[in-house]
């Protein structure tokens, strides 16, 4: 067995994020087959970072039509190798290979070791069973108690680090000496129109879309929205606090070479069926093009 | 019940036979690992092959999934991306991928209502976690792990040492476990 040493965790952080050079992967990978559990531990904390990368990647949708593959493929594939449940000790595996017939095997006789004469009586073993066990369990529970305490204390540090962190990256948009600022102007008359400014952060793409004096008409809802070369896309219906004020945060609003301009459109009760097309009148926009 | 509880229920049904099971994982899955193998193909194309090849092995292979190594995201996740890394390198697309602009198509679908607002707003706050690790972490984590490039590769491409690039993993992954509690995910 190889010897533990710091190095390997980079090793580990490497196999972990997928980047491992070859010599890197033969030396980890033999480090690993006797056992080593500060390495085994730091692999399954390094992926659980790994994992947060995948997640950080904006959701998307694909089309229906890939679901419909996706599961005619697979149930063409369960029917043509049916799975067998393998239930005789209450739990399922799958059958690699032909089913065996488990029952028809020879049962082995297995021969108990003889109990001894203990030589202390029973119940002063039981007893000092009981008492070891009591306060084994006392001061298991007083210890769960604080590593219980000591976890929800890290993860609040760790959540009011991410809440500024966060904070920090919003304020960054207003911040940004590239920032561009669009009041949106009115493109029809008959309702009554908010006061709409957007700031777009071409670095980060982020972009801050404040609104007042926002009343929204009976039966009906604003909707933003970024217009791209090939059309709009809906940021989502803007619902005012009772001041009359909302601010809408957009992650990513496109990149500065696609984004042309914001617009609102008033819409019926729940915004535009369509997240790409507006269903009702475009009232505001204004062009981000600098 | 939660749902890493759903999903472990999902993968012993798998086991079983009950493709209904994988419909309820893709359907619980699909729009965060979309997300991440068309970041990585950068073509929807490619992107939806691979998907077929990810359920397909995910259905193939969920015997072999170990719920004392990680969640069932987290084994989809692995599964997705080393056929999205495969796919880069075999249609050579690398240079394309390696920028860090999503496809124009990712931005254009993210708004539909599956990808709901709960998957957003954990996003939101995963890239945002990400924002706040040093540049070099964030460009040896970004160049491994959506570029697929090796951290030779890398050390080469952005002109640092190779321990510097080990050393810059490592701690820009243990950054990201922990800015993001394990419930955050769920």
């Amino acid at each position: 067995m190889t010897v533990h040493r710091e190095e390997h965790l980079d090793l580990c952080a490497a196999r972990v994020l997928g980047s491992i050079d070859e010599a890197d992967r033969l030396e980890i990978e033999r480090h690993l087959t006797d056992g080593c559990p500060e390495c085994e531990r730091a692999i399954v904390e390094l992926s659980q970072g790994a994992e947060r990368l995948a997640v950080s990647v904006l959701p998307v949708m694909p089309s229906p039509r890939l679901r419909a593959t996706v599961l005619e493929r697979v149930r063409a594939e369960a029917a043509a190798s049916p799975r067998e449940r393998e239930a005789s000790d209450g739990r399922e595996t799958e059958r690699t290979g032909p089913p065996t017939r488990t029952s028809d095997a020879p049962r082995r006789a297995i021969e108990l070791p003889r109990r001894r004469r203990p030589a202390w009586p029973t119940w002063a073993l039981a007893t000092a069973a009981a008492v070891l066990a009591v306060s084994t369990v006392a001061t298991w529970r007083a210890a769960d108690t604080l590593r219980g305490e000591l976890r929800a204390a890290r993860e609040r540090v760790a959540q009011t680090e991410l809440d500024l962190a966060v904070e920090r990256a919003w304020s960054a948009v207003a911040m940004s000496p590239g920032a561009r600022v669009v009041d949106l102007a009115p493109l029809t008359g008959g309702v009554s129109l908010p006061h709409v400014r957007a700031t777009y952060d071409p670095a980060s793409r982020r972009a801050i879309v404040a609104f007042e004096n926002l009343t929204t008409p009976a039966g009906s809802d604003f909707e933003l929205w970024a217009i791209l070369p090939d059309g709009p896309r809906s940021l989502g219906v803007v619902r005012p606090d009772p001041s009359g004020r909302a601010e809408v945060r957009v992650p990513d609003a496109g990149d500065p070479t696609a984004l042309a301009a914001f617009a609102l459109s008033l819409e019926r009760e729940g915004g535009s069926t369509d997240p790409r097309k507006p269903a009702g009148p475009v009232v505001l926009a204004g062009s981000v093009k600098s | 019940m939660s749902d890493q509880d759903l999903d472990r229920s999902c993968v012993i049904r798998m086991r079983a036979g009950d493709t209904g099971a994988l419909e309820e994982l893709y359907d619980r899955h699909t729009p965060m690992l979309y997300g991440l193998v068309l970041r990585i193909v950068g073509r929807v194309a490619d992107a939806e092959e691979v998907m077929q090849d990810t359920w397909l092995q995910a259905w193939r292979k969920a015997a072999t999934w170990d719920p004392g190594r990680g969640t069932v995201a987290g084994w989809l996740v692995t599964l997705a991306r080393s056929r999205a890394i495969d796919r880069l390198r075999s249609v050579g697309s690398r240079q394309r991928a390696e920028t860090t602009a999503p496809p124009p198509e990712a931005a254009i679908s993210a708004d539909e209502p599956a990808a709901n607002a709960a998957q957003r707003q954990r996003q939101e706050r995963l890239s945002a976690a990400l924002a706040t690790l040093t540049l070099r972490q964030r460009e040896v984590l970004e160049l491994g792990y959506f570029a697929g490039l090796s951290q030779s590769e890398i050390a080469a491409r952005i002109g640092a040492p190779l321990g510097s690039v080990k050393s810059w993993t490592r701690q820009g992954l243990m950054r990201m476990r922990e800015l993001v509690p394990q419930e955050d995910l769920t």
